[in-house]
């Protein structure tokens, strides 16, 4: 009975990391078939234009207010720090240099995993469910080419722009709190900005949100697609449910740590 | 048990040779084979569980089976290549069982779209070819509909007007009747034969509905815990003295009760982990 | 049809709306552009360029006309080498000083260059002569605190 106790938690222990791991070959292999799509002919431009829609311009309200919000709140913190060191002038350079290398391209990934992500995944969850990737199967058409590189182009395309204008509307909040409300000089606060955010800040920034745009379509869309290799899976809309969830917390947690090395990598 | 060709024609369209298959530990499909010809109603049939939908995935080439072979149009499905395996299924059609309609697309935009992707025709045309297909499945109502808005029924004959859109050579249709009214179901099993005799399509249709299978197929295949118990043509099978094809046709339950000792090993047995 | 326009009029209003918050950001803060196409670079020695880092900017008079661009060692005289990319629309005399400088007690260095009074204008290419180094704190206070303590 002693050796039970340890035993089954070693057991448990090893049957989770081959399952993680299987499941970590399973995603990688279906990204490098996703990725080959960009040599398939033809490509589904209607499909790509809708997903953009979808991903892009039907997210762009969020991201704005989302921005506004976090640039306001970012000059707020900075300027009670600042005010105390006599320095309010440098108040645009640290908006600035937190929005374009840090807050933007995270913050604007993690809203579009909840917002389109989770989403995405459902969807194809759905899809294979209701056997409607094995109908597309059947009907000759490549669930890869048509299904899924669509989508991958639509976030490689909308989560950087997304990115962009979060940080233009985010140093605008900025300017709001700081120039508006605790007349901080108008031209203090540009001109720090333009003086400290280099281009190797904004490389850093687009960077980040490229990568986080790939991961995020990878694993929303490889959580949903391969929902029924899962072991111990659940059919029907729990399963979805499921599946959907744990791709918004992988997707999440990948993207903290890739911030991370990306950050350390380039800094 | 071996395969008998159809008496009006013996032009094989498909074969199946010594499926076994498994999930996990678990056995689904024991030796199973099977051969169909050209212009016959092929019905397998068998009780939720019986393997009969591994099966079907089998034949149409969406899994693999652990051992045996299957033979597609003169095709073995084991070596095709991806695009090889593609054309194949540009000539037959298959309808699923919920109809796995694309549910971001309207009716008619599924209907039309392996037209759409495999053919050069213009919008005009393939907007009639797929009107004609809805109207034979009576659904032209419902073009502009959302495949959300439709009843089971409905989605079904949506489903079988966008297999049959390419005119296949083939038809696998995937649990007709499951789900239905007793009326509904009826008009598609009309359905069925009027393809078959109007397009001369070779129909296979899993089921599990004895009445439905008796009345549209050719011949029969009963499927019972992966191993064929009966395969033959309607009469044989309502004359069939096995006793699990007897249960079936009189509705009985299913004597699933082991035996003393065997019952015992079967209580007492520990996972193996 | 209407229904297929008003798809390509979102995705396009939304690309606009991106490539615009893009360039907006890479023209106001990244400086690409601005002295990119026709800046001209001048060199110059110093003792020692300690804190002064590839990127810090060029003041004319407090006013940034430029960046640096490359820092080096120059192996026979051990001073250091520091290119500076500069507005073209900045001509300098060959008898500027430039020295490296800190912005506030604590901030980062830059470059000032003090116009001098000769008629001769330096080219592209060219080497300002007069430099002072930067001066570092720490060397300031200690030399504060041994003279203090001469005196007493």
């Amino acid at each position: 009975m002693r050796m039970m106790g340890v035993r089954l938690p070693l057991i448990s222990l090893g049957q989770t990391s081959l399952a993680a791991l299987e499941e970590l070959g399973r995603m990688g292999i279906f990204f490098a078939v996703a990725m080959r799509q960009i040599f398939a002919r033809p490509w589904e431009l209607r499909l790509i234009l809708q997903q953009i829609r979808f991903v892009g311009a039907r997210s762009v309200v969020v991201i704005a207010v989302a921005g506004a919000f976090v640039g306001m709140v970012v000059a707020l913190q900075f300027y009670d720090t600042l005010v105390r060191f006599g320095s309010v002038s440098m108040l645009g350079s640290a908006v600035g240099l937190s929005l374009v290398r840090e807050l933007g391209p995270v913050l604007t990934a993690l809203i579009i995993i909840g917002r389109a992500g989770s989403a995405t995944c459902a969807e194809i969850g759905i899809m294979r469910t209701d056997n409607q990737i094995d109908a597309l199967e059947c009907m000759a058409v490549d669930p890869y080419r048509y299904l899924l590189f669509p989508r991958f182009i639509a976030f490689l395309v909308a989560v950087p722009l997304l990115t962009a204008i979060f940080n233009v509307i985010g140093i605008f909040g900025g300017w709001f709190v700081g120039v508006a409300i605790f007349k901080v000089s108008q031209g203090a606060y540009f001109q720090s900005m333009a003086d400290t955010v280099l281009v190797s800040d904004l490389s850093m920034g687009v960077t980040k949100s490229i990568v986080f745009s790939v991961l995020i379509v990878w694993i929303c869309t490889g959580k949903g697609f391969l929902m029924h290799l899962n072991q111990g899976m659940v059919f029907g809309a729990e399963g979805v449910s499921r599946v959907t969830t744990d791709a918004v917390v992988v997707a999440s947690i990948s993207i903290l740590f890739a911030d991370y090395i990306i950050s350390a990598l380039m800094l | 048990m071996p395969s008998r060709p159809a008496q009006e024609d013996h032009t094989v369209v498909l074969n199946a040779n010594g499926l076994s298959s498994f999930y996990g530990n678990r056995q689904i499909l024991h030796d199973v084979s099977l051969s169909v010809a050209q212009g016959e109603i092929f019905v397998i049939m068998g009780a939720s569980g019986s393997g009969k939908t591994t099966l079907l995935r089998h034949l149409i080439g969406l899994s693999t089976p652990n051992a045996g072979e299957v033979t597609l149009l003169g095709n073995p499905l084991s070596s095709i290549t991806k695009p090889k395996l593609y054309e194949l299924r540009k000539r037959i059609g298959v309808a699923f069982q919920g109809g796995a309609l694309i549910n971001s697309m309207s009716v008619i935009d599924n209907v039309e779209l392996p037209l759409r992707q495999h053919t050069s025709l213009d919008d005009s045309t393939i907007r009639i070819m797929s009107r004609m297909k809805l109207d034979m499945m009576s659904l032209h109502d419902t073009e502009n509909m959302m495949p959300a808005q439709l009843s089971g029924g409905m989605l079904k004959r949506a489903g079988l007007a966008r297999a049959v859109v390419m005119d296949p050579q083939l038809l696998f249709f995937d649990e007709p009747s499951a789900g239905l009214d007793p009326v509904t179901s009826a008009e598609l099993d009309e359905l069925i034969i009027g393809l078959r005799n109007a397009l001369r399509m070779t129909v296979v249709v899993v089921t599990h509905e004895l009445e439905s299978a008796l009345k549209i197929a050719d011949r029969v295949m009963v499927l019972a815990e992966g191993r064929i118990v009966a395969l033959g043509t309607v009469e044989e099978i309502t004359q069939s003295t096995d006793p699990r094809v007897q249960s079936m046709l009189h509705r009985q339950v299913r004597d699933r009760q082991p035996v003393g000792e065997e019952y015992l090993d079967h209580l007492t047995e520990e996972d193996d982990i | 049809m209407t229904n297929k326009s008003s798809l390509e009029m979102s995705v396009g209003l939304f690309l606009v709306l991106g490539l615009l918050s893009l360039s907006y950001l890479a023209v106001k803060l990244g400086d690409i552009g601005v002295f990119a196409d026709d800046a001209y670079t001048l060199s110059a020695r110093f003792v020692s360029s300690s804190g002064l880092t590839e990127g810090a900017f060029v003041e004319v008079g407090g006013v940034r006309v430029g960046t640096v661009q490359n820092i080096r060692v120059d192996f026979d005289s051990y001073e250091s080498v520091v290119d500076m990319s500069l507005d073209p629309n900045i001509k300098l005399q060959d008898d500027a000083i430039a020295s490296i400088r800190t912005s506030g007690i604590i901030g980062d260095k830059f470059v000032k260059i003090a116009p001098g009074g000769s008629d001769i204008y330096l080219e592209p290419g060219d080497e300002i002569l007069e430099t002072e180094s930067s001066i570092s704190i720490e060397e300031l206070i200690s030399k504060y605190i041994f003279e203090s303590g001469d005196k007493e």
